[in-house]
C-alpha cells in the first residue's frame, strides 16, 4: 500500500467526517438531516476500513493515530445510549421491579435473617442487662429516649405543613443514604453490609424492649409501624442487593470473575433501584402518620394505616408482574439481561403458589 | 501509555488511552471542589425560603444536598456521555469497557459504589476522602480500575478529539524520487513466490506474535533484503516499518 497515495486518496473523506463529527459532538445526531446522517453512516464506515487497512500495513504512523481517534469518535456517536422511555419506566415500575423482587428473593431473605438476628441479640441483651448493653449497643441518643413522658406528647400541637415537608425530605435522604450504603458494601464480599444489617436489627430490638418496659408497646408500632412496613422491607432489598454482589465478587460462573461481577452489579443495582420509591412513600409516611402527636392521630389509626401499607406492599411484590414473564419489554436503561438458565430457580419454583 | 482495545460491530479494532490514576485524581479534585460549591449554593437557596414559610427551606437544602451528593457524579457522567465537568477539563472520560459511553445503569453502578472504594473511611459517607480500598484495587489491575469500575464494566480513557487535527498527517506533497519505487519494485520481483508470501504473511499476522519473536523475524527478513537484493531501509525507522514497506509495495503490485 502506497501510504502517500492512500492519504491523498482518503483525505477528503475523513475531512468531511471530522466535520460532521463536530457538529454531532456538540448537539447530538439530530443536528444532521436525512441525507447527512446516512452519509455519516458512510463515512464511519469506510474510515474504520481504512483504519483497518493503515493498521495492518503502518505500524504506529501518525495516519493511524489520527484514523484511530476518528473511528472511536463516531463509534461513541453512533453506538451511543438509547433514549430512556418513561413509559416504559413507569411499566418496570409496576410490572418489571416486582419480578426482580422475586427473582433474588432468597438474597433479599438472607438479610431478613440477618437484620431479625440482630434484633432478637438486641432485644434479649437489652432485656436482661440493660445498663451495659445500652452503652455498648445503642448511640448515645437512645438515652434521650424516654418513653414513660410520651403523655405530655398529646398536648403537642400537629406539625405545620412545613415542618411535615422538611422532616420528609429528612428522612428519605437519610434513610435512601443508609439503604445505598448497605448496599455499596456488599463489595466487601458482602461483610459491610451483614454488619449493618444486623446493628440496626439490634437498634430495633434494643429500642422495643424500652418501650415495652415502659408499657407502651402499642404506641412503639404505632410510631414504627406506618412507615416501618415499606422502610424496613426497603433495608432488606438494599441488604439482599448487597449480597448480590457478593455474590458476583465470589463466583466465577459460567464466565470469568469480571464478567460475572458486572453481570451481577447491573442485577443489584436494579434490586437496590426499588428503595427509592419505597422510601419516598416511607418518608411521607413517618413524618406524616407516624410522628403526629397521639392527641391528633390515635394509636389505633396508626396501626390502621400500617396495616394497609403492608397489604399493599405485600399486593406489590408477591402478585404484580407474573404475566408474560419472557415478554417484559426493557426499559431502554437495560441492555441484554442474562441468559434463562442462569435466572435463580426461585421464580420458578414461586410461580407455582399465588397464582 | 496503555491501550484499551475495543472491537467495532464492523469487526475493525480500535484504541483508547487508559486515564492514569494522576490525573483522574485531579479531576476528581476539581469535581469535589465543585459539590462543594454546590452544598454552599443549596443552603444559600434554602434559607430564604425558611424566612417565607417555616421549614419549606431546609427541606429543600436536605433534598438539594441529597442530589447533589449522591446525584452529581451520576448524573454528569450519565447525561454527558460520561464526563463529569472535572472530567471534562482534565480530558478524561468514563466508557463502558465495549467502547460506548456509559448507560444510567452503569453510571449509577460506578458512582453509588464510591461507598466501597472509599474504605476504610466512612466517617464521611458521601465525599469520599481517602479512596484506600479504590486505589489499592485501581493500582492492582492493568486498566486502572477501581471497584465501582470493575461491577458497572466500565474504565476511564483520555479523550482525543481535536488534539490531533488532520494537519498532523505527514506532509504528502513530497513525494518520493520517482524511479525509486519502480526500482524496488524491479528487485523484488526477484523473490521467489514463497518468499513474497512470507514476507506478507509476516506483516498480516505480526499482532498475533509475541514482541522478541515479533522483532527477530522482521530484523531477518529485513536483513536479507537488504544484503541479496541490496535494497536501503532509506526513511524506515525501523526493520518493521521497512518489511511493511516492502509489503505494501508487494501486494500493491499483486493487484
Amino acid at each position: 500500500m502506497d501510504l502517500t497515495s492512500f492519504i491523498q486518496q482518503r483525505r477528503p473523506d475523513w475531512r468531511r467526517l471530522e466535520d460532521l463529527l463536530r457538529r454531532v459532538e456538540g448537539s447530538g445526531l439530530r443536528a444532521l438531516d436525512n441525507a447527512e446522517a446516512v452519509e455519516f453512516g458512510r463515512l464511519y464506515r469506510r474510515s474504520a476500513s481504512d483504519l483497518n487497512q493503515a493498521q495492518t500495513f503502518v505500524s504506529g504512523d501518525s495516519t493511524v493515530a489520527y484514523l484511530n481517534d476518528l473511528v472511536a469518535r463516531s463509534y461513541l456517536v453512533i453506538y451511543g445510549r438509547s433514549k430512556t422511555d418513561v413509559r416504559a419506566l413507569l411499566r418496570h415500575l409496576f410490572w418489571g421491579y416486582p419480578a426482580v423482587f422475586r427473582r433474588y428473593s432468597r438474597h433479599v431473605l438472607l438479610a431478613v435473617a440477618i437484620f431479625l438476628a440482630g434484633a432478637v441479640f438486641g432485644y434479649v441483651a437489652l432485656y436482661f442487662d440493660s445498663d451495659v448493653a445500652k452503652a455498648f449497643l445503642l448511640p448515645n441518643t437512645a438515652s434521650m429516649i424516654r418513653p414513660g413522658e410520651e403523655e405530655d406528647a398529646d398536648l403537642t400541637p400537629p406539625m405545620s405543613s412545613g415542618q411535615i415537608g422538611l422532616m420528609t425530605s429528612f428522612y428519605f435522604a437519610n434513610n435512601t443514604s443508609v439503604c445505598l450504603i448497605t448496599f455499596a458494601l456488599g463489595m466487601t464480599f458482602g461483610v459491610g453490609t451483614a454488619y449493618l444489617l444486623f446493628t440496626n436489627g439490634i437498634l430495633l430490638g434494643g429500642l422495643a424492649v424500652i418501650f415495652v418496659r415502659a408499657g407502651q408497646f402499642t404506641s412503639f408500632c404505632a410510631e414504627v409501624l406506618p412507615h416501618g412496613m415499606v422502610e424496613i422491607p426497603a433495608v432488606f432489598i438494599s441488604g439482599g442487593a448487597g449480597f448480590l454482589l457478593a455474590q458476583g465478587m465470589l463466583r466465577a460462573r459460567p464466565w470469568p470473575r469480571l464478567q460475572e461481577l458486572a453481570r451481577t452489579g447491573k442485577e443489584a443495582l436494579l434490586l437496590v433501584s426499588g428503595c427509592v420509591p419505597l422510601l419516598a412513600a416511607a418518608a411521607i409516611l413517618e413524618a406524616g402518620v407516624a410522628r403526629a402527636p397521639q392527641g391528633f392521630l390515635t394509636n389505633a389509626f396508626k396501626l390502621a394505616v400500617a396495616a394497609v401499607v403492608a397489604l399493599l406492599f405485600a399486593t406489590y411484590v408477591l402478585l404484580l408482574g407474573w404475566r408474560k414473564p419472557g415478554q417484559q419489554k426493557g426499559t431502554g436503561l437495560l441492555e441484554s439481561q442474562a441468559p434463562s438458565s442462569f435466572v435463580d430457580s426461585g421464580s420458578v419454583e414461586a410461580a407455582d403458589a399465588p397464582a | 501509555m496503555l491501550l484499551h482495545e475495543v472491537v467495532t460491530s464492523e469487526k475493525v479494532p480500535f484504541t483508547y488511552r487508559v486515564a492514569g490514576l494522576g490525573s483522574r485524581f485531579l479531576a476528581w479534585l476539581l469535581d469535589i471542589g465543585i459539590v462543594l460549591l454546590l452544598l454552599v449554593v443549596a443552603v444559600l437557596l434554602g434559607t430564604p425560603l425558611d424566612i417565607a414559610r417555616e421549614g419549606v427551606g431546609t427541606a429543600v437544602v436536605f433534598a438539594l444536598m441529597f442530589v447533589v451528593l449522591w446525584g452529581y457524579f451520576l448524573l454528569f457522567e450519565w447525561l454527558w456521555s460520561g464526563q463529569t465537568l472535572g472530567k471534562r477539563i482534565m480530558g478524561i472520560r468514563v466508557i463502558h469497557l465495549r467502547g460506548t459511553s456509559p448507560s444510567f445503569f452503569q453510571s449509577a453502578a460506578r458512582n453509588l459504589l464510591r461507598v466501597a472504594d472509599g474504605l476504610p473511611t466512612l466517617l464521611v459517607p458521601h465525599v469520599q476522602i481517602l479512596y484506600g480500598l479504590g486505589f489499592a484495587v485501581a493500582a492492582s489491575n492493568r486498566e486502572g480500575r477501581r471497584l465501582g469500575d470493575l461491577a458497572a464494566g466500565t474504565l476511564v480513557v483520555h479523550v482525543e478529539g481535536d488534539k490531533r487535527p488532520i494537519r498532523t498527517l505527514p506532509d504528502v506533497t513530497k513525494e518520493p524520487p520517482p524511479g525509486r519505487e519502480t526500482l524496488v519494485r524491479q528487485r523484488l520481483g526477484q523473490l521467489s513466490r514463497e518468499q513474497k508470501q512470507t514476507i506478507i504473511d509476516l506483516c498480516l499476522r505480526r499482532d498475533q506474535l509475541r514482541i522478541s519473536e515479533r522483532a527477530r523475524l522482521f530484523e531477518r527478513i529485513s536483513r536479507f533484503c537488504q544484503q541479496r537484493l541490496d535494497l536501503a531501509p532509506e526513511e524506515c525507522q525501523s526493520d518493521e516499518r521497512f518489511v511493511l514497506k516492502l509489503a505494501g509495495i508487494l501486494t500493491t503490485d499483486a493487484r
